[in-house]
């Protein structure tokens, strides 16, 4: 073998090690990217789920900023639009018939519009249910719900950061902002005091 | 040797991201976990049987296939047989739990739970086809319910002479 043909073979095997440390360097990264993808994926849902027997998901996206309009059918066919409701306190309840938390808190709702429907409470249900007008209506008599209840769409839902688990509760001030959010289900005292807090609002739209 | 490594963690990047937004951006909360038969073989004329085993996520309870209230929605198996040939789920028994939130018990399915999918060849030609199957449920936590869901797989059946 001449001198230059044992460079050539010398610099040849210097890049094949040089690849094959490349290729390890790119394996351990891309099983790294892997492992931390799946880590972090299954701590995502993990945290989704993570609640106690009274715990709150987060559905913070909303807070003090204006509430999303949007115009629904009520179960008597009227056409309800949540800026109509400027000036009052307004609590935007998400639910579904086939949610059992959403039946706790439906005769705490109907307490509280009770006794806060003087002072400018508007409690609005919002149900997510595919299966149609009439077993929501039934349900809503049954619960014997006292506040306005709309049939709910995706669009809405979206608009009001996905929506995912129910109960959903937005409160939002008498100027149309979101003072909290609240996504499962929550004591009635913690409810009352957003509905409180909504109720201190200003109409007025502060910028 | 750079264009397939390139290529690899562009794969690796996809299935990272693939894992954080699964299909639909919604995660499933019950995963198909095992059959106990990879392809049910059946008789033209015969049966067979298959175990299809689901894990429900950590936390969370379905509704099982006869819930105790009619509000509630029942974990069903809707298999589309090709014609000459019936797949009949059989779901377990749910198992009762009182929650905080329910004056009555529910019957649910936590934790590992399996359906027996018998099948029956009603004179069939020999075949081999994919059978689609969507497990329809809906799920909840202890504090919160989630929209109804489907997990769709398929079951391979080869009818044998």
């Amino acid at each position: 073998m001449s001198i230059d043909s044992s460079r050539v073979a010398e610099n040849a095997g210097g890049h094949r090690m040089a690849n094959i440390l490349t290729l390890v360097v790119a394996i351990l990264f891309i099983a790294g990217i892997i492992f931390y993808g799946t880590r972090g994926a299954r701590s995502a849902r993990q945290s989704a789920v993570k609640v106690g027997a009274i715990g709150t998901l987060s559905t913070e996206g909303l807070n003090n900023k204006m509430a999303p309009d949007f115009e629904l059918s009520s179960l008597d066919g009227k056409k309800v639009k949540l800026s109509d409701y400027r000036g009052k306190a307004v609590v935007l309840n998400f639910w579904a018939t086939w949610c059992g938390p959403c039946k706790i808190e439906m005769p705490w709702f109907v307490a509280l519009e009770n006794q806060y429907r003087a002072q400018g409470l508007e409690i609005i249900g919002v149900s997510m249910d595919d299966s149609g007008k009439d077993g929501v209506e039934k349900f809503a008599q049954q619960m014997g719900l006292n506040y306005t209840v709309v049939m709910g769409k995706d669009s809405v839902g979206e608009a009001y950061g996905g929506v995912e688990g129910l109960p959903t509760t937005f409160y939002i001030g008498r100027d149309g902002k979101v003072i909290d959010s609240v996504s499962g289900l929550i004591s009635k005292s913690e409810i009352e005091d957003n509905i409180k807090k909504a109720l201190a609002t200003s109409a007025t739209a502060k910028s | 040797m750079r264009i397939w490594l390139l290529a690899l963690l562009a794969l690796a990047v996809s299935a990272a991201a693939a894992q954080d937004f699964p299909p639909g951006g919604k995660p499933q909360w019950v995963e198909l976990v095992s059959s106990s038969t990879p392809v049910i073989q059946v008789a033209a004329t015969g049966g067979a049987k298959t175990t299809l085993e689901f894990r429900v996520k950590p936390q969370m309870h379905i509704n099982s296939h006869q819930p105790h209230s009619g509000l509630l929605i029942p974990t069903e198996l809707a298999l589309s047989a090709p014609k000459g040939i019936t797949l009949q789920p059989q779901y377990p028994a749910g198992h009762d739990i009182n929650l905080p939130f329910e004056s009555e018990k529910l019957s649910v399915y936590t934790g590992e739970f399996s359906i027996e999918v018998n099948v029956q060849a009603k004179g069939t030609s020999p075949v081999k086809v994919m059978v689609p199957a969507e497990l329809k449920y809906q799920a909840c936590n202890d504090n919160s319910c989630f929209p109804p869901k489907t997990l769709k797989f398929e079951l391979e059946v080869q009818v044998a002479q």
